[in-house]
């Protein structure tokens, strides 16, 4: 007869145990996650519960715009961007925010469970809050601040090209090399913006809805766009610091 | 009269005491003075060195001030740029996130 040993039942057990919390410790997220994303499931007719989750989704939505209005006022007071940009994205959360603030007081108002399903559809067909106006709005405000920034490389080029000419002999041929790319940078740099303001109008709800692959090439082409305008800015950017550097060394003597 | 001597004595000691007191006080005064001047020299040896910083600027080459100017704005310019770029990256997290696809409830 096998002799019990007690040392090497309380090893087994403390395996078991240690598996056990681990599979306990994986399952817990993955349900977590499976809840959030399938959402609630309502039973046939049961209209007040497809309104609430329609709510729910029209609020998360309200939410996230609110959010963007606050970046739009900070950037504006920070002088990130203009007035007139600010407004033009202001003017764009408002009208979604109205819209989903319509479909909120028609859904609340209906009474049979396939109006409320098809309210609830429209919510994303009809707004496209996070596949569409949340990334096309922060990608305006990102070319705005590019657009921005360019300009204020081409505002303070005179004062450059000023420094350069007063500049000792032996320093001006770096200094005009620098200078040059500078300039070749931000003329670059305007053009990809030119390049990111016409993608813009293709980004629409309505676009993603009709022909998904189109739209996304076009949101290709604007991030493509945006990405290499950011890229030539910093190369001005690094152009004018290092002719900085050399104008603020003490002259050789 | 022995009395009265010892008495003068006892006073002139007292005196010197107090004599050699004050000029202890005194050469710590000085000492303490001495440290003080010594303070303000490395201090003015701080001023000498934003100084020579200032001289650095003057034998800079002319027009740089202005280009330093134009190099902070420009510097700004490409931070406001950065942060731009991060929310964007942070609006696309979240669309991600959420998703867009039509849950029917």
């Amino acid at each position: 007869m096998k002799k019990f040993n007690l040392r090497h039942f309380s090893q087994q057990l403390a395996t078991v145990g240690a598996i056990g919390v681990m599979a306990v410790a994986a399952l817990i997220p993955a349900t977590a996650f499976a809840a959030s994303n399938s959402g609630t499931k309502c039973a046939k007719g049961d209209t007040k519960c497809v309104i609430t989750v329609g709510d729910t989704l029209i609020a998360n939505r309200q939410t996230s715009l609110n959010t963007l209005n606050g970046k739009i006022s900070s950037d504006l007071s920070a002088h990130k961007i203009t007035q007139d940009q600010a407004s033009a994205l202001q003017a764009d959360v408002s009208t979604n925010e109205s819209g989903l603030s319509s479909l909120k007081t028609k859904l609340d108002a209906e009474t049979s469970t396939t109006a409320a399903r098809i309210d609830v559809a429209n919510i994303f067909l009809q707004f496209r809050i996070y596949v569409v106006v949340l990334p096309r709005d922060y990608r305006m405000i990102e070319m705005d601040v590019e657009l921005n920034a360019k300009g204020v490389m081409q505002n303070v080029a005179p004062e450059i090209q000023a420094a350069i000419n007063g500049a000792p002999a032996d320093k001006q041929e770096q200094l005009k090399q620098l200078f040059s790319d500078y300039q070749a940078q931000v003329s670059n740099a305007e053009s990809q913006i030119d390049t990111a303001q016409a993608d813009f109008p293709g980004m629409t709800p309505e676009n993603y809805n009709q022909n998904k692959t189109a739209y996304e090439a076009n949101h290709k082409a604007l991030d493509t766009a945006l990405k290499n305008a950011s890229q030539d800015l910093h190369q001005a950017a690094k152009d004018l610091h290092q002719m900085a550097n050399i104008m603020g060394l003490p002259a050789s003597h | 009269m022995s009395w009265t001597k010892t008495t003068l004595r006892g006073k002139a000691f007292l005196l010197f005491a107090a004599l050699a007191l004050l000029t202890f006080s005194l050469v710590l005064a000085a000492c303490g003075s001495g440290a003080k001047a010594n303070g303000s020299s490395n201090n003015a040896g701080s001023s000498n060195i934003s100084t020579s910083q200032q001289q650095a600027a003057s034998t800079s080459t002319p027009g740089s001030n202005g280009i330093q100017n134009a190099d902070q704005q420009v510097q700004n310019a490409i931070q406001s740029v950065n942060n731009a770029g991060s929310d964007t990256n942070n609006a696309d997290a979240t669309a991600t996130a959420q998703g867009d696809t039509p849950q029917q409830p």
